[in-house]
């Protein structure tokens, strides 16, 4: 079900998509990748108590088939960055643990075979040393190029709990991306003000926390101690970028003393640090003025193409890059990528 | 150019501000462990009153992470809008080294605080 | 003769340049609203944080949130001295008319107690700054209420409904549950009956309320870097659930939480509800085309972009001159001066945003008694 527009057909080797998500055929199927006693234990399905997505599917969900994802995606693209899900942000840390090394172990057996197929390293902040040891497990595999978290979490990541995982990462050159893994587990209510009721605010609206994800890594120094570091805001938020990036550099002036380790503006550390993937459903709808737009949020350097395929709402690259001159569709559509993972060699 | 006798040089001992109405918006002589600076009572960031903020300190970034050094207290004025910082002895906003407030010669000279003023 | 005389008796008036949406009165001490508090609350011993205007010490503004030269000589704190308050705010400033939001009111856990607060709050205003501190006619008053507890809420909005000091209501941000949802529709039906705007404004407590989706952030910086999530979470929520076809005279002010966010946050709402309006048949129409009727922003604090015609963009495409309303936020720290960065767009823009959009929502007069405070200057009616 892919939806390229019939102009993008064929492959295209400068498109890069950052954001494909596999998913085991059925929740049980990760259980042969795991020991006992994790292996029978009751831990959440892929299906969650969520709100519906508008075309009924349940949502999240994940292509669950490698060839035909194959032809979805690499029929368009040179290369694809799989990031599955896990099972949320669970209680209890080691099987949440558990679940991530299983989840790495089926996407390396199952996907990574594959030629053009490249992974995302799953793991639970909830237990630095664990997070750290399977970055480690992996570091030398050169299919995985990233490493990837949930969105929810019960501290933003700038804390200084997690400090080590981020340093593992950096030491592998390995950007962290940031994904929204909601409805199984004991995340917060997903707006600050309370539970929205309805799929459109939760669509809408969750995203928006990686603000605070990231005003953290600024506020705290992770950027600053860690010039390798990278993070990747895997369900897009561009646009609500300049505005926050704003309110941060203003903010930053009168309270530096309070934090004086972030030793310049906050946005500062965006280009070298930060990029966000794309999301169909952001920005204007006519080309014209998402191209003002475009430029005014630094598209060409801090967005990544990610067809978020097989999802309902998935952006084809003409979606992506609407309103983008040919040198940052280029940008956007790869060259940015490319640059930005630096163990991927495509 | 023309010089104005301000003040008996006792007047403002070390860690006092006196404001002067002098220019549009005053000027302040700040004495900085016996140093004096005469400062615009204009921030170079929105316009507020710069020198009736809070004299003070700032830090810096120990080596460790989190770990902080207080420095140069009494140098460091934080306006009282925006609270900007700006160092005292050189005029320059901490955080935006490029936007500074005009400061002007001050000098005691047989006693008295006498500032120099561009007309 | 006649005209002579009738000048001596009638102040000349002037055209109104600036009306300031979001000005924060306060008591000179907590003992001056305790005064005001009802029966039994008034009695029980209470924290001074419960009267306390200037702030919660979690996430602390810089300046300990005030201007520092808003202290006046005689004492108190800012915004407490009517005489200072109107050199700083009108004289200096330049503010014709200014929209009072005393900060008095802080989510507490008993909601009857909260609404007694209020309640205090807005018989010490109708007293004070809209009663004897307002020979010139210059302020108008905001309505404090308890949120948690919307059909005390709504008593409130009753209560004071006939009185013309009162010109809008206002909600604190940090809330159980997004503003759209039915519970709040008390508020929102006595405030539209009463053709009463409501603002959110910003007012803290300390606890889980200001929590975000991802933990609690560590810093001053970061928090106030995320107003814009606590207040684009009650927009979405109240466009979703279609308050405004539900209360079709109904205005929602966003007070202090910036405004650049809105034209993104736009997009994507409209986008969303292209694919999922079935799902909200509440929201009748896109998002945005709720914007110019019943939604207005104030303008403090002004974003800075490194590039000013990213502002000068942004302000384009909220359409700012039919939805912003200038603020100084007096007497905070992050206080707004009417200033050049106004002077930068079209004049019927700029009119507009200083003082036009004010005066359609809180139905002001176009004109203000000439003279500094309001009143006849010396020499008047002898032109």
């Amino acid at each position: 079900m892919a939806i390229i527009e019939p102009e993008m057909r064929g492959r295209n080797p400068r498109i890069l998509d950052c954001a494909v998500h596999p998913a085991p055929k059925a929740g049980d199927d990760l259980r042969a990748y795991m020991p006992e006693p994790w292996r029978s234990r009751p831990f959440p399905g892929l299906q969650r108590y969520f709100y519906p997505a508008p075309n009924g599917e349940a949502d999240p969900q994940g292509a669950t088939d490698p060839e035909q994802t194959a032809q979805d995606v690499l029929g368009s693209a040179s290369a694809a960055i799989l990031l599955p899900l896990t099972r949320g942000l669970l209680p209890d840390a080691d099987l949440a643990a558990a679940i991530c090394r299983a989840t790495n172990d089926w996407l390396a057996a199952e996907w990574l075979t594959r030629p053009g197929f490249y992974g995302s390293i799953r793991i639970s902040p909830a237990d630095p040393a664990q997070a750290v040891a399977e970055i480690e497990r992996w570091a030398g595999d050169p299919r995985m190029v990233q490493v990837a978290v949930t969105m929810q979490s019960h501290q933003p990541y700038g804390q200084r709990a997690f400090a080590p995982i981020w340093e593992a990462a950096a030491r592998s050159s390995l950007p962290v991306a940031v994904q929204i893994d909601g409805g199984s587990g004991v995340e917060y209510q997903s707006t600050p003000v309370g539970e929205g009721h309805h799929y459109f605010e939760w669509s809408a609206l969750y995203p928006l926390n990686f603000g605070v994800h990231l005003a953290s890594l600024i506020a705290e120094g992770v950027f600053a101690r860690l010039p390798d570091l990278q993070f990747v805001f895997a369900d897009g938020g561009l646009d609500m970028l300049p505005p926050l990036q704003w309110r941060m550099d203003k903010n930053w002036r009168p309270t530096r003393h309070e934090i004086p380790w972030v030793d310049r503006t906050p946005s500062a550390y965006l280009r070298e640090h930060v990029r966000f993937l794309t999301r169909r459903r952001e920005g204007p709808a006519d080309a014209a003025t998402r191209g003002r737009w475009l430029q005014l949020a630094d598209a060409g350097n801090l967005l990544l193409y990610g067809s978020g395929y097989p999802g309902w709402d998935q952006c084809d690259p003409a979606a992506a890059t609407l309103g983008a001159d040919a040198e940052m569709s280029a940008q956007i559509l790869g060259a940015s990528a490319r640059a930005w993972y630096r163990r991927l060699a495509v | 150019m023309s010089l104005h006798r301000l003040a008996r040089a006792e007047e403002i001992p070390p860690g006092a501000m006196r404001l002067f109405p002098l220019g549009r918006r005053g000027i302040g002589v700040f004495n900085v462990g016996g140093a004096l600076h005469a400062l615009n009572n204009l921030c170079p960031h929105a316009g507020g009153p710069l020198c009736l903020g809070e004299v003070t300190g700032t830090t810096l970034a120990g080596a460790a992470p989190y770990a902080l050094q207080w420095i140069r207290p009494g140098e460091i004025l934080r306006c009282p809008w925006h609270a900007w910082e700006v160092d005292i002895t050189t005029g320059r906003t901490v955080t935006d080294p490029a936007r500074s407030v005009a400061t002007y010669p001050v000098r005691v000279e047989d006693g008295w605080i006498v500032v120099e003023v561009e007309d | 003769m006649a005209r002579q005389a009738e000048a001596v008796t009638a102040p000349r008036e002037v055209a109104v340049r600036v009306v300031d949406a979001d000005v924060h009165p306060s008591p000179k001490s907590p003992e001056e609203l305790r005064a005001y508090l009802p029966e039994p609350w008034r009695s029980r011993a209470w924290s001074d944080q419960v009267f306390n205007a200037i702030g919660s010490p979690i996430y602390m503004a810089p300046n300990n949130a005030q201007r520092r030269d808003a202290y006046a000589p005689a004492g108190g704190p800012p915004a407490s001295d009517p005489a200072f308050t109107e050199r700083q705010l009108f004289e200096e400033a330049g503010v014709d008319y200014a929209i009072l939001i005393p900060l008095t009111v802080r989510p507490v856990t008993n909601p009857e107690h909260e609404a007694a607060v209020a309640a205090a709050t807005n018989a010490w205003m109708a007293d004070t700054w809209l009663g004897r501190y307002n020979r010139h006619g210059r302020y108008r008053g905001t309505l404090r209420i308890c949120s948690s507890d919307p059909e005390l809420g709504a008593a409130e909005i009753e209560k004071w409904a006939g009185h013309p000091g009162f010109v809008q209501v206002m909600l604190i941000p940090y809330a159980r549950a997004p503003y759209g949802q039915a519970m709040y529709r008390p508020i929102f039906e006595a405030a539209a009956r009463h053709n009463l705007p409501v603002a959110i404004h910003v007012n803290r407590s300390p606890g889980q309320g200001l929590m975000t989706p991802v933990g609690f952030s560590s810093y001053f910086f970061e928090h106030h870097s995320l107003y814009p999530l606590f207040y684009a979470s009650h927009l979405t929520s109240i466009l979703a659930e279609g308050v405004f076809e539900r209360y079709p005279s109904l205005r929602v002010v966003f007070v202090e939480g910036g405004f650049s966010w809105l034209p993104p946050l736009l997009w994507r709402l409209d986008r969303t509800w292209e694919a999922c309006k079935d799902e909200i048949p509440g929201c009748r129409r896109p998002p945005s085309s709720y914007l110019r009727d019943h939604i207005r922003f104030s303008s403090q604090p002004i974003e800075e972009p490194a590039r000013l015609q990213d502002l000068m963009q942004v302000l384009e495409w909220m359409d700012a001159e039919h939805t912003l309303l200038f603020a100084t936020d007096y007497p905070h720290w992050d206080y707004d001066d009417p200033g050049p960065i106004w002077n930068r767009l079209p004049e019927r823009a700029r009119a507009r945003i200083l003082a036009g959009n004010a005066l359609e929502l809180y139905h002001l007069p176009a004109t203000r008694p000439d003279g500094p405070r309001g009143l006849p200057a010396r020499g008047d009616g002898a032109q």
